[in-house]
């Protein structure tokens, strides 16, 4: 058994050494030896040379050759006694994939002419000759970490690199299939293509099909985190921010709290902004929205109740205040420039980029001077709250503030 | 009213200190500090912010962590004078065996001081920037961190963090219960009762789910005279059914008492006292309780403040949990959320996996949690572990099941320990045999349930589980005949 010991080359040969344990034929099968990773990054390599010519033997712990990565040399030792069979790259190559068969090892005692050279292909998965059918084994032969990586996604797929489960194992053996056949024939409906043992009850008509695919969909659907049926917080607390922001347009989408009642509430108030020299309209816009905001929130957060009191005490007002997270109120708003035309009409994008041509042949409205802007703003109160009102009235209280910007 | 604005403008002129970094965790719970761990360990240059000043959010501080140091500690006080020690031939004399309150919270003080300052440590060595401070949105890649008054080590001034990338991990609070203030010194939440002055002669508690239980255990066993009151007409939240029922047989064995499809009217502080109105759910009967201690367990909810949420748009639900899809985003590509402040079951594990499935979502676009396998344990004595689906949620799914079960009384090893208690129950698919459930009761039921785990992670059927040498004389032999119930028939029942 021919392993080089280096800390990183085990994946590469840890394959080699699998497949071996279960050749059992007649003639003594040489083994192959891949070309190690010297890093878990390491992808290819170079061998620089070889230390031992074919026939030659040594012992565990030589150097059996020399590979060059990006990085550096790096000896590559034997793990075990053994000689050198056949080497199939020599020295010198450069760019060799990690996991390519470099040369064939074999037992000291082993005679080199009567030994066999199992072809190796490092996609296909490999029988070990018609030589030794590894029927005795539960275990596949060959296959090689970091190639094809096992299927994810289907698990109608039966992954090649399957370690057979004990139910499995022995089911199979009972009813006298070969693990090969198995592994090629059965589809595996477990984690990662893996056969499980009701595959192999379905597969031998011992229960019915339909099952396994019952039992597949149901654990594969409660493995996901459940995220139907969400009930959103009422849009308006939420969504605001996004939507009523937008340019002035309506956004005030429904409140998706159901039952708007009559007696909600609808003010509307147009505010008159007299910004100061040198605040255009786009910078207006961002004040306004982000006062207007800051305005809702506060109002909101703000207990109707008088803080100041005595009584007051913020975990009784939270506990006593209907739905404490709720909006009480929506609001839209719509700033334009005043003039006659332009007056409460909500503003959109075309009157931004034709305002600055339009604006030189507008007629001042009385007192009014042309750079003033109209503020039109709409608050919905919630009628479901008894505060909605009084909320509604102080954040128009704040939006007023507005006017002596 | 005037400082609104005034505040609005002073916002916009103000210099203030900076950072930056790829990647800002809001929360250093289980979800946060994990997350970034492992994001540093990715190569993120990553910050934590977390306001309550030590790592380890609510499990390490005033969670998972202080109350078993109480539950374990309790119980070996227990065994020594409540008779059980005697049936061992180990000779108490009485009053031999004396509980120091202090010392007994002052242990669980240490375990507590130790764990979160190795957090700060892993943050030291991985290279993870810690604020302590209050996180809170200025924009999806700005987030402002403020000083908070009485955490040491707090900063100083308020600093704004750019950043490519955020994750949300603020955790839960305790759910308040309306009508009742909780002033953590005779009406208490799963916080006070944790630090406690003295033993109460009289603790009644609202809820019985795993905090509540296990809090039960942990005073019942110093000597309280503990009631137990759940709305519910069962006992343990999630659990099974015939585990929840066996579990409430036991505890009631113990000493503790429970008031079942029970109403809590009110209740309030009287001096030294608190007095409970009751209401029996069925007949409409009302009674009045009192107690030295009440402690309001009755969940929790999910925990945003001072996160200034809404000031990005995030979208919260009616339970007030931060709207994820399936990969943990909000409508803000850079913005994740996990743990307890989003969907899912609220346990540090799931959110400690799901704080790694995240930061690798944002590496490399794969990450994975399997939420079908995500186990529950409550630590009072027996222990009760669960993972996978309950009969009741099989029955509900239309699933056909078997079941196996198999009892301590007939496991040698528990024999040995004269700790026979309880049961192990497997649930398959009856065509299949693959398992789908399993539900522990007894001792050392939480260690064992990993098995479990590993089981359902790899599609086992029963059988798999019952092939696996187990050694002996173990407990865990008694999972591995419930597994040969399941199918076949156990060995030693």
């Amino acid at each position: 058994m021919w392993r080089a010991l280096t800390r990183n080359s085990v994946s590469a040969i840890n394959a080699g050494t699998l497949r071996y344990l279960h050749v059992t034929g007649r003639l003594w099968n040489a083994q192959p030896f891949l070309m190690p990773a010297m890093s878990p990054t390491m992808e290819k390599g170079g061998i620089v040379s070889w230390k031992f010519k074919p026939g030659d033997s040594f012992k565990s712990g030589d150097v059996l050759l020399e590979v060059e990565t990006d990085k550096a040399q790096i000896d590559v030792e034997a793990q075990d006694d053994g000689q050198m069979a056949k080497i199939l790259v020599d020295d010198g190559a450069k760019d060799i994939a990690v996991g390519t068969p470099i040369a064939y090892l074999a037992e000291m005692e082993d005679d080199l002419s009567k030994l066999e050279y199992p072809e190796f292909n490092a996609n296909v998965e490999h029988s070990g000759g018609e030589s030794s059918p590894p029927q005795e084994s539960s275990e596949k032969g060959s296959s090689l970490r970091g190639d094809a990586a096992p299927p994810t996604g289907s698990t109608k797929e039966t992954s090649k690199d399957d370690t057979l489960l004990p139910s499995v194992g022995i089911l199979l053996k009972e009813n006298g299939i070969s693990p090969t056949d198995a592994l090629k024939s059965i589809s595996g409906s477990g984690p990662n293509g893996r056969i499980l043992k009701g595959d192999v009850l379905a597969h031998l008509g011992k229960i019915p099909k339909e099952s396994v695919s019952k039992i597949q969909d149901y654990i594969s659907k409660n493995s996901k985190l459940d995220l139907t049926g969400i009930k959103m917080r009422s849009s308006e607390t939420v969504t605001n921010e996004g939507s009523a922001a937008v340019k002035g347009e309506s956004s005030a989408p429904p409140s998706k709290t159901p039952v708007p009642k009559p007696e909600n509430i609808t003010i509307a108030e147009d505010i008159v902004i007299t910004p100061r020299a040198g605040v255009d309209s786009f910078k207006l816009e961002g004040v306004v929205r982000s006062y207007m905001n800051e305005a809702y929130h506060y109002t909101h957060e703000l207990p109707v109740s008088n803080t100041q009191s005595d009584f007051f005490d913020p975990v009784f007002e939270d506990l006593i205040t209907q739905d404490p997270r709720s909006a009480r109120f929506s609001f839209e708003y719509a700033l334009s420039p005043l003039t006659g035309d332009g007056a409460g009409a909500r503003e959109d994008i075309f009157d931004v980029l034709k305002r600055s041509s339009a604006r030189e042949d507008k007629d001042p409205v009385a007192n009014r001077k042309e750079s003033d802007y109209v503020l039109s703003v709409k608050i919905v109160t919630d009628g479901k709250y008894d505060d909605a009102k009084c909320k509604a009235e102080r954040f128009l209280e704040y939006v007023r503030q507005l006017e002596s910007l | 009213m005037q400082w609104l604005k005034r505040g609005l403008l002073q916002a916009r002129q103000y210099a203030t200190r900076s950072a930056k970094h790829d990647l800002v965790v809001i929360g250093a719970g289980p979800a946060g500090y994990v997350a970034a761990i492992k994001a540093a360990q990715l190569g993120y240059n990553t910050a934590c912010i977390d306001k309550r000043g030590p790592a380890g959010g609510t499990c390490l501080n005033v969670g998972c962590i202080p109350s078993k140091s109480l539950l374990n500690n309790s119980q070996l006080y227990h065994q020594m004078v409540g008779g059980d020690a005697a049936t061992r031939g180990i000779v108490v004399t009485k009053g031999a065996v004396k509980l120091d309150f202090g010392k007994f919270m002052a242990a669980k003080e240490k375990v507590v001081k130790q764990l979160t300052g190795g957090v700060e440590m892993l943050f030291k060595k991985n290279g993870v920037t810690y604020y302590k401070g209050e996180g809170s949105f200025e924009s999806p890649t700005q987030i402002r961190v403020k000083p908070v008054e009485g955490v040491k080590g707090a900063v100083e001034e308020e600093l704004l963090l750019d950043t490519e990338k955020v994750l949300i991990a603020t955790g839960s609070e305790v759910t308040p219960f309306p009508g009742i203030t909780i002033d953590e010194q005779r009406i208490v939440s799963s916080t006070g009762v944790l630090s406690l002055q003295e033993v109460p002669k009289r603790l009644t508690i609202i809820g019985a789910g795993i905090i509540g239980l296990e809090m039960g255990s942990v005073y019942n066993r110093l000597g309280s005279e503990v009631t137990v009151l759940e709305y519910q007409p069962s006992i343990g939240a999630s659990m099974d059914d015939e585990v929840a029922s066996t579990t409430q047989k036991l505890l009631k064995k113990q000493g503790i008492k429970f008031k079942l499809a029970t109403k809590v009217l009110s209740a309030a502080r009287d001096g030294e006292v608190v007095n409970i109105e009751v209401e029996d759910t069925a007949s409409g009967k009302k009674e009045s309780l009192q107690a030295d201690v009440l402690l309001v367990a009755v969940g929790r909810r999910p925990y945003v403040q001072g996160l200034n949420a809404e000031k990005i748009g995030l979208e919260v639900d009616t339970k007030g949990r931060l709207v994820i899809d399936d990969q943990f985003n909000t409508k803000h590509e850079n913005v994740k959320v996990v743990g307890d402040v989003t969907f899912g079951p609220m346990l540090a594990h799931k959110a400690e996996e799901e704080g790694i499935a995240a930061v690798e979502l944002f590496k490399t676009g794969q990450g994975h949690v399997n939420y079908n396998n995500i186990p529950s344990v409550m630590y009072s004595h027996p222990e009760v572990a669960w993972v996978g689906k309950t009969e009741k949620q099989l029955k509900e799914d239309g699933i056909s099941y078997k079941v196996g079960k198999f009892p301590f009384v007939a496991n040698s090893r528990a024999k040995c320990n004269q700790d026979t208690e309880g049961f192990v129950k497997i649930l398959i698919d009856a065509d299949t045999e693959r398992i789908l459930g399993a539900h522990i009761i007894g001792p050392n039921a939480g260690e064992m349930i990993a098995e479990a785990g590993l089981a359902l992670e790899y599609g086992a059927s029963a059988e798999d589980v019952s092939r696996v040498c187990h050694a002996h004389p173990t407990l865990s032999e008694a999972f591995k005949e419930a597994n040969m119930a399941a199918y076949s028939k156990p060995i030693n029942f």
